[in-house]
């Protein structure tokens, strides 16, 4: 194995201010083009390759080449050596993940997106990836492991098709909405509390090194912790992510610890809203908002849209599906906050069609007539191609049989 | 004596769990009565989507029919061992909703992701207001399915048939039978 010191060889220039323990830099264990010819990693390349060609057919690929290109943009800002090696794919999953094949396949998970502020959150998450890809953990790992057979056979079984939702690690991933392939791709994996601090170290050294804060990392553990707790059951309902990452709380403090060591700069306050990141990824959040809502999870739910409202994001849309949980939560019933985010969300300059037909319909439920026609008519006139444009009109004919 | 009771049971246990042909005609299936062409095989009720009224013609993984009738006010589509919630109807809601449920309930009784919501359109039903919509999902498979729904309500009840099948080459394939049974549906 090969040790590409030199790669990373100018050592962080505010190392020497740190604690060694902590701040001993870490070196990928492999150099750029790295493509292993014969032995196990050959091997594990191998079988990478099949999960790349199952994530790049799936249908829950979110293929939106600008968000894409933008996530790939990071990575190369991270490891600029390594930029050419790298592929990232955006997944339609609703859950905050990412995970990293050990031939340089990373897949990103869309509801990563929803949960992460910033540019500098997002780079701290694929930094620790990366981490794992350049420290070589999966190889670790699967060298470690006594009975190969039986990780090939998990392995296999993840690439191969039906695979018992039992099979994935614990928690959200357990879901029935997760697709079991995608899944057991990304925790077949999984790493211990070893491999774990690593990345994180290696991340953190990645991100400082790219001019982002290091605090962020901390940040992000921070609002998984904070919407868990918002879920009303943080114990069942943690993420994909936290499901394979043990003792965030104690994750939190080392990455803090080691962030302050990072920087000279002490705790740099990092933007409420990066505008490039949500300029970027607006492209596709409205995907996320809808796959988020229909987890019918609206604790977490309304814990995240109101984080992102409280950032200034897109307050038209952002108010819009709160009132989606508020109205869902109604079963059936005129929801009256449900249509106070719905008049929020129009109030604004960015409001989507639905807004308008939500309140519409709102209307035509409360037998007021006249408002139901006007926001019936605003939906139209904002989406005049809309899919149910010819059951709105039938609406509208029953508010015109109500003079 | 023993022996023959035996094989009766086995005979009317094997008999229940067979996929029967449907005759082509006047089928009742559950409250619907409908006017079926001879391609549709029913699917023993062990073996339907929870229980439910369902037909196929290739079978399920490719394609089938579901009858979802007569539910009341505050009642899931889905009957529930109470453990796995199904979202609930009421009687209140507008085909918009009542698309939203159908897809929820699709959703979690198929373990999928609601991926395109197609057109909704109004539609009448055994002579009563109603709706048509299309959607497609993918499930744990990651095969991309597309389904047809038409629903109504009769005496605040809600009744829905729900034709999905792989998008690819089965949708369309029986998608004018399936069609032409829920526009000529009947709930006597």
């Amino acid at each position: 194995m090969t040790i590409h010191g030199a790669v990373f060889g100018v050592a962080f220039t505010l190392a020497a201010a740190a604690s060694a323990t902590e701040l001993t830099p870490l070196a990928p264990k492999f150099g750029p083009h790295h493509s292993p010819a014969v032995g196990t990693e050959a091997g594990l390349w191998m079988v990478s390759k099949q999960s790349e060609e199952v994530i790049q057919t799936s249908p829950r690929r979110l293929r939106d080449p600008h968000v894409e290109a933008y996530l790939h943009e990071v990575i190369c800002r991270l490891t600029p050596d390594y930029c050419g090696d790298i592929r990232v794919y955006l997944v339609r999953m609703p859950y905050f993940n990412a995970s990293m094949l050990p031939n340089g396949v990373m897949q990103v998970w869309s509801g990563l997106l929803l949960r992460v502020e910033n540019e500098d959150q997002l780079a701290s998450v694929l930094g620790h990836e990366l981490g794992h890809f350049l420290r070589q953990h999966s190889l670790e790992q699967f060298e470690s492991v006594k009975n190969k057979a039986t990780l090939i056979t998990i392995f296999t079984l993840g690439l191969g098709g039906a695979v018992a939702a039992g099979g994935i690690s614990s928690g959200v991933a357990q879901s029935a909405s997760v697709s079991s392939k995608i899944a057991m791709i990304g925790s077949v994996m999984a790493y211990g509390r070893g491999h774990e601090s690593e990345a994180d170290r290696f991340g953190l050294q990645l991100i400082a090194k790219a001019g982002y804060d290091p605090l962020a990392a901390a940040r992000v553990w921070q609002n998984i912790l904070d919407e868990d707790a918002a879920s009303g059951d943080p114990k069942k309902s943690r993420s994909a992510f936290l499901a394979s990452h043990p003792s965030p709380e104690n994750r939190i403090a080392d990455l803090r610890r080691a962030s302050a060591a990072l920087t000279t700069q002490g705790e740099k306050k990092a933007p409420s809203v990066s505008g490039r990141y949500y300029a970027v990824v607006a492209r596709v959040l409205p995907t996320c908002f809808l796959d988020e809502v229909n987890l019918n999870q609206p604790g977490r739910s309304e814990f995240l849209f109101k984080r992102l409202l409280a950032a200034g994001f897109a307050p038209g849309l952002v108010n819009f599906y709160l009132g989606e949980i508020e109205r869902r939560r109604s079963a059936g019933k005129l929801s009256d906050s449900a249509r106070a985010y719905y008049e929020a969300s129009v109030a604004e300059h960015d409001p989507p069609a639905d807004s308008y037909r939500e309140l519409g319909l709102w209307h035509l439920k409360a037998k007021q007539w006249d408002l139901a026609r006007a926001r019936l008519q605003e939906y139209l006139a904002a989406a005049p191609q809309a899919n149910d444009r010819k059951m709105v009109d039938y609406y509208l004919q029953l508010v015109e049989s109500h003079p | 004596m023993k022996k023959t009771a035996l094989v009766l049971l086995s005979v009317l246990v094997t008999g229940c769990n067979q996929y029967q042909l449907v005759e082509g005609g006047q089928q009742k299936v559950g409250a619907f009565s409908v006017t079926a062409t001879p391609i549709w095989n029913k699917v023993p009720s062990s073996h339907a989507p929870a229980g439910l009224p369902t037909w196929t013609v290739d079978g399920l993984p490719l394609n089938s029919l579901m009858f979802i009738s007569d539910i009341e006010d505050g009642k899931p589509l889905v009957r529930t061992d109470g453990e796995d919630k199904y979202p609930s109807f009421h009687a209140t809601m507008l085909p918009n909703e009542l698309t939203e449920l159908v897809q929820a309930t699709c959703a979690k009784l198929f373990q999928a992701t609601i991926t395109e919501t197609g057109e909704l359109t109004p539609l009448t039903i055994a002579d009563q207001p109603g709706f048509e919509v299309t959607f497609e999902f993918v499930g744990q498979d990651d095969v991309i399915r597309r389904a047809l729904v038409g629903g109504t309500l009769k005496d605040q009840k809600l009744n829905v048939m729900v034709y999905q099948a792989a998008r690819m080459h089965y949708f369309a394939k029986d998608f004018e039978s399936a069609r032409q049974m829920i526009v000529g549906a009947n709930l006597p």
